[in-house]
């Protein structure tokens, strides 16, 4: 049956054994058409051979396709082509899969006489003829290779002549592995029609698994080194030597459990916390780490303060450094101006509504401080969504601010007639806290009147906190720095108390006092609610028409200037006086003290209704101021030292006084709260107009939960003024202080600021940070000083730095402001002198915002006074 | 599939003998009962793990069929082959041998002939010229083939081949230290061949 094989290509058809090799082809014609190829070379070939090749590849390509089974061969071959049906061995997958795996193996071919053909399997038709190429009869003896001559091109096999066809080392992993692989692909792509090997490029897209390749999601920047080092590794065997613990550079600290090593280890901890903590080490550290921010912050802030300031009057100020004279002038013109210029800063916007607006944002922040320092956020939180509502509801800024300014003014003015209300209460406090709770008070009470409940009272109660603070501060000067800061933290405890009574009078409790205070309350809280409207009317009430007019002035003028201006021409007569004679200074000062102690002593005992407290305040302060001048300071001082703790704790807490202060000017509130220099700054002016309405707010709650506590008011007060302050920058807190001294003092003229400013500056003392120097350097050459001397004994050392600050940005104001201070401070004590005169630079920076320096120029005046209350101290 | 199925599974080993007596066994991977065509899968006679040899056998002509075991699991589904790529081989193959069989018939000996080879993978440009190999038709490697009969105009193609055929007979050495067996059978052949 062993066909030889024959040459069949060319003889195919005619051959005798080819005979089936034509018939294949045949038959493979109408299969192949499933596979093309096979066909093309079929029909054209002729030779049965090729048709066997053609075939085979056809088959292969069945094979593949039919991989799966037969039937899907066939379906596939049937589906598209003429002859669906697969004809003979291609039906059959499996064979055809394993005889189209083998094509290219080399093959020995046994057929029935016995003979063996070796040659390269090509392909097969569907009769399961195979083609094979290249082949030649092995012989036995055959050792040496085939000549060329020995070998046939190719030979189809019928299968009947087929006994054994043996492929010998099939790979069969060769055609299927490689099915998409990148030789594959290299070999069979054809570059525009070119048979080319393809030049493959690595696709760098990272793994195909990360369909949701996010860039968002990559957070790192850049490389990881230790994955450049693996990627160096891999790709270009290079080993990275890095080692994490960089032993060719330093020794591993070996740990141990010693008590030796424990103790060490506490050591440095400790070290490192003192360090850290230094008032030198946070100042560098600012100056190093905040520049930029703090630049960034200046000159927003004071592109803000101007915008704010625009409005009111502030905008000349802003834009412009108004001379101490000039604000003086202003100041002297309007109270107004204060006032305004604090709503106009905490407005950001130009105008006092604004500053209104920025009133309820402030409050409400410093709500939330507020609470979370003291922990009353309750109480503190209607009183602050009362002001914030009036706020809110206003255009209540504009009538706000007119309220603070009114209410300095009416402090000034008014403050006689609240002495003697308050005087009743302020008796019993001036003495033990008198001053403290004065000062607080005043801040308090006009955060409070701002908050928009009684604004009217609110007003009020800050000239006469103002005033106490002053008188406080006078006395204090004397005795110590401490005792100033005690002061401010005092007053915002007074407002505090104040609050407290206000809520109390609100309840409806206690005293015939408290009941027409309540109705007074009422009156205000019905005002309050109002504020935007009734706010102008309490100012009214208060002030009367002058209040708006004056702020608008005072605002138009340095907010602090314009406060100050007033309050600084006491001030400064006040001044020489401290430095010839604490006394003078301290008669207004101890007048405001008083003023804001009995203001506390209502606020704390009284419940009287709010608009009492106001009254009485004023009439306190007066009294107080008599009485003051000797005990509260004393007083005072010791709160001052508690005060430091308190301040430290409530630096935050402070803040959100200021920043209720600031909450009006709105930079001022951010950047007491952030601690920020520049914002404090901006806030400053905005705070000491707004400061007042805000903090009042503020200090009602905090008064509230701690009516009693006069000194935790105070404390808070002092704390939250000061810590803002301190935390933040000299300037900022300076400026607080300053608004608030200003919008206490504002209306009182001269003391209200000085003591306003005191306030804030204590704040900044007790932060005793470096910061708090400049700051406080600021409050110096105002009535600040004295806060700062009490606070100075931390201060001191601080101080110098802070000086040094100061110094710089002073030089402006120095001229003005310095003179006086300086004498005064020079009476006073050297150290502190170099204080006031660096506050006075200082207080020249902040007066490129307007408050800022009107704020310092007023506290110029003070300053004397605050001299003598650092003598004391020192 | 399904005509085999009945005879064969696949998967199963299968010894028979052929008429001329000799034993074949393996495992079948396929069966086309029309021809009578079984096919089986065995150890590859080169010893490669990854290799296998296929016997085609025609049951017409085999006297015992045994089935050894049978397995009844479904065989592995058919992987899809790469018809051009087995075809490339095809041709390739064809060539090597042709090649090899116009050498052999020149009378070229085996280190020749692979050395020839090794040439033709780096240079298209080579050819048979009697027995003398003739790349770039500039260099003329003539028998022994060695280095030093490496012939021509001094300069880039000389040096160029010469190193390559300097590689090449260190490379053949190393792979007769590796592979004794096949070194030797083509020792032989070569001998055989010379």
């Amino acid at each position: 049956m062993l066909k030889q094989p024959q040459p069949l290509p060319p003889q195919a058809p005619p051959g005798g054994p080819v005979p089936q090799a034509g018939p294949p082809p045949a038959r493979k014609a109408p299969p192949p058409g499933a596979a093309p190829s096979p066909n093309g070379s079929l029909s054209p070939s002729g030779g049965a051979g090729r048709a066997a090749t053609a075939a085979p590849g056809g088959g292969g390509g069945g094979g593949p396709g039919g991989s799966g089974g037969g039937t899907r061969g066939q379906s596939t071959g049937k589906g598209p082509p003429q002859s669906p049906v697969f004809e003979g061995v291609y039906n059959n997958s499996r064979m055809l899969h394993f005889l189209t795996a083998v094509v290219g193996s080399t093959c020995d071919v046994k057929v029935k006489n016995g003979s063996t053909f070796e040659g390269i399997f090509k392909t097969l038709s569907s009769k399961f003829e195979l083609a094979v190429d290249a082949v030649h009869k092995k012989t036995p003896d055959q050792l040496v290779g085939p000549k060329r001559e020995d070998i046939v091109d190719t030979m189809v096999f019928k299968p009947t002549d087929v006994m054994l066809v043996h492929f010998r080392n099939v790979d069969f992993n060769y055609a299927t592995k490689d099915k998409f692989t990148d030789s594959a692909i290299a070999m069979n792509a054809k570059v525009n029609g070119e048979h080319k090997e393809k030049v493959l490029q690595r696709w760098e897209g990272g793994d195909s698994n990360s369909d949701d390749y996010d860039l968002e999601s990559d957070m790192s920047n850049g490389w990881d080194p230790n994955e450049m080092f693996k990627f160096n590794e891999e790709n270009y065997g290079v080993k990275t030597t890095y080692d994490s613990s960089l032993s060719s550079y330093t020794v591993p600290l070996e740990k141990d459990n010693s008590e030796e090593f424990r103790q060490r280890e506490a050591r440095a901890a400790q070290l490192a916390r003192e360090i850290e903590s230094s008032p030198q080490y946070r100042l560098r550290i600012a100056m190093e780490n905040d520049d930029g921010r703090t630049e960034e912050e200046k000159h927003s802030s004071v592109q803000r303060q101007v915008s704010g300031r625009d409005s009111p009057s502030l905008a000349s100020r802003e834009g412009k450094y108004v001379p101490l004279p000039q604000r003086v002038r202003e100041g002297s013109r309007g109270g107004v101006r204060c006032s305004s210029s604090r709503g106009g800063r905490p407005g950001m916007g130009s105008i006092p509504p604004r500053g209104s607006a920025h009133h309820p944002d402030s409050n409400s922040s410093p709500v939330p401080e507020q609470r979370g320092i003291n922990g009353g956020p309750s109480r503190m939180s209607p009183k602050s969504q009362r002001p914030i509502r009036g706020a809110k509801t206003m255009s209540s800024p504009s009538s706000r601010p007119v309220e603070v300014s009114a209410a300095p003014p009416a402090v000034g003015r008014m403050y006689p007639p609240r002495s003697p209300k308050s005087a009743s209460a302020t008796p019993v406090s001036s003495q033990d806290s008198p001053v403290g709770s004065a000062v607080p008070a005043a801040p308090a009470s006009p955060s409070e009147a701002r908050t928009g409940l009684e604004s009217s009272v609110s007003p009020n109660p800050p000239s006469p906190k103002v005033a106490a603070p002053v008188p406080a501060t006078a006395v204090e000067g004397k005795e110590t720095p401490t005792s100033v800061a005690k002061d401010p933290g005092r007053t915002l405890e007074v407002t505090g108390p104040c609050e407290l009574n206000k809520a109390a009078s609100k309840a409806g409790l206690q005293n015939e006092q408290k009941r027409t205070q309540l109705e007074e309350l009422r009156k205000f809280g019905a005002q309050f609610k109002l504020q935007p409207s009734s706010s102008p009317e309490t100012s009214l009430e208060s002030f009367s028409a002058r209040p708006k007019e004056p702020l608008e002035g005072k605002e138009k003028s340095l907010e602090p200037g314009i406060c100050e201006g007033p309050e600084e021409a006491p001030a400064v007569s006040m001044v020489p006086k401290p430095s010839g004679t604490s006394l003078e200074l301290l008669p207004e000062s101890g007048k405001e003290e008083k003023g804001l102690c009995e203001v506390a002593e209502q606020q704390a005992a009284s419940p009287p209704g709010k608009g009492e407290p106001e009254d009485k305040e004023e009439g306190p302060v007066s009294e107080q101021v008599k009485k003051s001048t000797l005990n509260p300071n004393a007083k005072e001082f010791n709160p001052s030292k508690t005060l430091l703790s308190v301040n430290k704790s409530t630096s935050t807490p402070t803040s959100p006084g200021p920043r209720a202060h600031s909450t009006p000017s709105i930079p001022v509130i951010t950047a007491g709260q952030t601690g920020m220099y520049s914002p404090q700054y901006i806030s400053y002016i905005p705070q000491i107009h707004m400061s007042p309405a805000v903090q009042a707010p503020q200090m009602y709650p905090y008064p509230v939960s701690s009516s009693v506590p006069g000194q935790q008011g105070k404390y808070r007060g002092a704390k939250g003024s000061l810590p803002p302050q301190r935390s933040d920058q000299h300037q900022p807190t300076s400026a607080p202080p300053i608004m608030q001294a200003a919008a206490a003092a504002g209306p009182p003229l001269v003391a209200a600021t000085p003591y306003s400013s005191y306030i804030s500056y204590n704040p900044q003392q007790f932060t005793g940070q470096p910061t708090m120097m400049q700051p406080m350097a600021h409050y110096p050459s105002q009535p600040v000083f004295a806060p700062m001397l009490q606070s100075n004994p931390r201060m001191m050392t601080s101080g110098s730095h802070p000086q040094a600050i100061v110094s710089s940005s002073t030089p402006q104001y120095p001229p003005s402001e310095q003179p006086t201070p300086q004498t005064l401070y020079a009476t006073v004590h050297q150290s502190y002198p170099h204080h006031a005169t660096q506050l006075h630079p200082h207080q020249p920076q902040p007066a490129t915002t307007p408050t800022g320096n009107q704020q310092q120029a007023q506290h110029a005046a003070p300053s004397p006074v605050q001299v003598r209350g650092d003598l004391p101290q020192g | 599939m399904a005509a085999p199925g009945e005879y064969f599974s696949v998967g199963s080993q299968v010894s028979c003998r052929t008429c001329q007596e000799q034993r074949l066994q393996g495992e079948v991977v396929a069966f086309d009962y029309p021809s009578k065509m079984l096919a089986l899968k065995c150890p590859s006679s080169s010893g490669k793990p990854n290799h296998a040899d296929i016997l085609l056998v025609n049951l017409q002509y085999v006297s015992e069929v045994e089935i050894i075991n049978d397995r009844t699991e479904t065989p592995p589904p058919l992987a899809s082959l790469n018809v051009s790529k087995l075809a490339n081989k095809a041709r390739t193959e064809k060539e090597e041998k042709m090649s090899q069989a116009y050498a052999i018939s020149a009378g070229v000996s085996l280190e020749g002939q692979q050395l020839f080879q090794t040439i033709h993978k780096t240079i298209k440009d080579c050819k048979w010229q009697e027995k003398n190999i003739v790349v770039m038709e500039d260099v003329v490697i003539a028998p022994p083939y060695q280095v030093e009969n490496c012939k021509g105009k001094e300069g880039s193609a000389l040096s160029h081949v010469r190193k390559i055929v300097e590689k090449h007979f260190r490379d053949v050495e190393s792979q007769k230290v590796m592979q004794g067996s096949q070194a030797q059978q083509t020792q032989k052949e070569a001998t055989l061949s010379s």
